[in-house]
C-alpha cells in the first residue's frame, strides 16, 4: 500500500512538472518564438504569463528584443578623389521579426558575420562615392560623418534576417599611419608659414611706427627752429628800426661812439695791434692819444 | 503529517513576505507581474507579490555617472589631426526606458558619444590664434549625443561632455609652441616701437620748446641791448649838443684808459710809414 503511494506521489511529482511546461513568462525585454515540434508557430510578443502546450509538443525561444551595438573593426576604404581613409563603424539594431530572425541566423552571435559583411561593403562602397571633404569639411551640419542614405541602404539589406537597424555612426575615422606623417608635415609647414607672417608683421609695423614718429619729431624740431629764427629775426628787425631812429638824431655822435666800440673790439684781443692810423676807427681814437702823448714826451 | 504541514505553515508566511523592499532615497524599483512591468516604486519600505508572481529591480536615478571615452587622435574639419580625451556625464531619467529599450545602455551611450566626438571634430577648423573653441565643441557634442539618446530612448539625460584633452600631436607640438612664440615676438616688436615713440615724442617736444625759448631770451636781450644803447646815446645827446669836444675827449680817454695797458700799439700814418721803410 505504502509503495503505491510512493509510486503515485513520484508520479504526481513529474506530472505536475510536466504540466508546468504548458506555463511561460515573458518579460519587458524579451519576445518569444512559440515553437512545434522544433517548428516556429508565431511570434509572443506581450510580456507577462503564457499558456502553451506542454513539452515536446510546444516549445519557447526567447530573444532579447532591446536595441543593442555591435563594435566593428576599422577598415580601410578609398574616397572618390582616391584619398584612403581608415572608417570604424558601429551598428545599434534589434531584432524585429523574430520567426525571420530565428529562421535565418538564429541568434546575436550568428547575426554579428552578416551584419558586418553588409556595414563594411556598403560603407567602402559609400565612401567611393563621395571626396574626401564631404567627409571632412567645416561647413556641414548633417549629424554624422557618414551620408544619410547609407543607414536606410543598410537596414534594407539587414530586413530579410528580421532585423531593423537603428544607426550606423563612424566611432573612429582616421588615416593609415604612412598617411599620418603628410598631414603633420603639412600641419607644421602651415604653422611655420603664420608665425613667419606674424614675424614679419610685427617687423614692420614696427619700422613704420619708428620711421612715422622719427618724422614727427624732425618735423617738431624743424617747426621750432623755424619759430625761434622768427623771433629772434623780428627782435632784431624791432632793434634796428629803434638805433636807427636814435642814431639818426645826431650822426656825428654815432660815428664817435661806433668808433671807439668798434677799436675796442678789435683792442680786446690782445697782443701786437699794427693799424692805419688815417683810417677810421682809429683815426679817431688816436686823435686824443697824440694829445697825450704829446705832454709826456 | 503534521510535521509537514508545520513546515508548510512556517515556510508560505516565510515566502509571502520575501516580497518586502526598502528603496533607497536615491533609487526606484521596477516592480514587473509574470515579467511584465507593472509599477514603479520610489524610495521608502514597499511591498510587492513574491516570487515568481512579482519581482523588482533596482536603479539608481539621482546620481551623476561618467563614461571615460579613451584619448585619440581625431581628424578636424580642415585635415588636421589633434588628440583628444573626453568624459560624458548622464543621469537616468527614465528608469523604464533604461531597462527596456536598450540592452546595455552604457555601452551605447559610449558608442554614440564617440560616434558624436567623431562627427563634430571633423566639422570644425583649427583656428591660428585659438585652436578649437572647447566650450563650443563640448556644447555640440553634448546636444548631439542627447539627441541620438533620445531617439534611442535611452532614458538618460546628458548633464556634461567635459574635453580633459585637446592639443596639437606630440608631432607637431613644437611647431605650435612656435607660433604662438611668434605672435609673441610680433607684440614685443610694436611695444618696443611703442615705447620708442612714447619716449621720443616727449623728448622732442622739450627740445622744441628749449628752442623757442632760447629764442625768446636772445629777443630779451636784442631788446634791452637796444633800448640800453639808445638811453646811452639819447643821455649823451643832451651834453654832447653842448659841448661835442668835452664828450669826444671823454669817450677817448675812458678808451684809452680800459685799451691800453696791456696793447704795444704801432700807429702807422703816412709819415711813419715812411719812416718804417726807410729806418734799417
Amino acid at each position: 500500500m505504502k509503495r503505491n503511494k510512493s509510486i503515485a506521489l513520484i508520479i504526481g511529482t513529474i506530472g505536475l512538472f510536466w504540466l508546468s511546461t504548458c506555463l511561460f513568462i515573458i518579460d519587458e525585454r524579451q519576445v518569444g518564438v512559440l515553437t512545434s515540434f522544433g517548428n516556429p508557430i508565431k511570434t509572443i510578443d506581450t510580456p507577462g504569463l503564457h499558456f502553451k502546450a506542454p513539452w515536446p509538443v510546444n516549445e519557447i525561444q526567447r530573444f532579447d528584443r532591446r536595441a543593442r551595438v555591435l563594435n566593428l573593426e576599422p577598415t580601410e576604404a578609398f574616397t572618390k578623389d582616391t584619398k584612403n581613409l581608415i572608417l570604424q563603424p558601429f551598428v545599434v539594431w534589434r531584432i524585429e521579426n523574430p520567426l525571420t530572425f530565428l529562421e535565418t541566423v538564429k541568434s546575436a552571435e550568428g547575426a554579428a558575420a552578416p551584419m558586418k559583411d553588409v556595414v563594411q561593403s556598403r560603407i567602402a562602397a559609400v565612401a567611393g562615392q563621395i571626396d574626401f571633404n564631404q567627409f571632412l569639411n567645416t561647413t556641414s551640419q548633417s549629424d554624422g560623418l557618414l551620408p544619410p542614405s547609407t543607414l536606410n541602404e543598410i537596414s534594407k539589406e539587414m530586413n530579410r534576417f528580421g532585423i531593423v537597424v537603428l544607426d550606423v555612426q563612424l566611432s573612429h575615422l582616421g588615416l593609415p599611419v604612412q598617411n599620418e606623417q603628410s598631414i603633420y608635415e603639412r600641419m607644421r609647414a602651415d604653422r611655420s608659414r603664420i608665425a613667419n607672417k606674424y614675424r614679419s608683421e610685427g617687423e614692420e609695423q614696427s619700422v613704420t611706427m619708428r620711421a612715422k614718429a622719427d618724422r614727427e619729431a624732425s618735423n617738431l624740431i624743424a617747426d621750432a627752429e623755424k619759430n625761434a629764427a622768427d623771433i629772434r629775426s623780428k627782435a632784431e628787425a624791432v632793434a634796428a628800426k629803434k638805433y636807427a631812429e636814435t642814431y639818426q638824431k645826431d650822426p656825428e655822435l654815432y660815428k664817435l661812439l661806433k668808433d671807439i666800440d668798434r677799436a675796442q673790439s678789435i683792442f680786446e684781443k690782445g697782443g701786437t695791434v699794427v693799424m692805419d692810423a688815417d683810417k677810421r676807427p682809429f683815426s679817431t681814437v688816436m686823435s686824443l692819444r697824440e694829445k697825450q702823448e704829446a705832454p709826456s714826451q | 503529517m503534521s510535521k509537514a504541514l508545520k513546515v508548510i505553515l512556517i515556510l508560505v508566511p516565510l515566502w509571502a513576505l520575501s516580497g518586502l523592499m526598502v528603496i533607497n532615497t536615491d533609487e526606484v524599483g521596477l516592480i514587473a507581474r509574470f515579467g511584465a512591468l507593472n509599477r514603479v516604486e520610489s524610495s521608502g519600505l514597499r511591498f510587492r507579490l513574491p516570487w515568481p508572481i512579482e519581482g523588482d529591480q533596482r536603479l539608481q536615478v539621482t546620481e551623476v555617472k561618467t563614461i571615460e571615452l579613451d584619448k585619440r587622435l581625431a581628424l578636424t574639419g580642415d585635415a588636421n589631426l589633434v588628440e583628444v580625451q573626453a568624459n560624458v556625464q548622464y543621469i537616468i531619467v527614465n528608469p523604464i526606458d533604461y531597462t527596456t529599450q536598450s540592452d546595455a545602455p552604457n555601452q551605447l551611450l559610449r558608442a554614440i558619444s564617440e560616434g558624436a566626438l567623431s562627427t563634430k571634430i571633423g566639422r570644425v577648423g583649427v583656428d591660428p590664434d585659438s585652436f578649437i573653441n572647447r566650450s563650443k565643441l563640448q556644447q555640440a557634442i553634448k546636444s548631439a549625443t542627447q539627441k541620438k539618446s533620445d531617439e534611442l530612448k535611452l532614458g538618460m539625460r546628458i548633464e556634461a561632455v567635459e574635453i580633459q584633452e585637446l592639443n596639437a600631436p606630440s608631432q607637431v607640438i613644437d611647431a605650435f609652441y612656435d607660433l604662438s612664440s611668434a605672435r609673441g615676438d610680433k607684440e614685443t616688436l610694436i611695444l618696443s616701437a611703442k615705447t620708442y615713440r612714447s619716449k621720443l615724442m616727449p623728448d622732442s617736444r622739450g627740445k622744441a620748446s628749449s628752442l623757442v625759448e632760447k629764442a625768446k631770451a636772445d629777443a630779451k636781450k636784442i631788446q634791452t641791448d637796444a633800448i640800453a644803447d639808445t638811453k646811452r646815446f639819447e643821455d649823451l645827446l643832451e651834453t654832447w649838443k653842448d659841448e661835442p669836444q668835452a664828450v669826444k675827449d671823454r669817450a677817448i680817454s675812458a678808451f684809452w684808459k680800459k685799451a691800453a695797458p696791456s696793447l704795444n700799439i704801432m700807429p702807422v700814418t703816412k709819415e711813419t710809414e715812411v719812416y718804417l721803410e726807410s729806418k734799417p
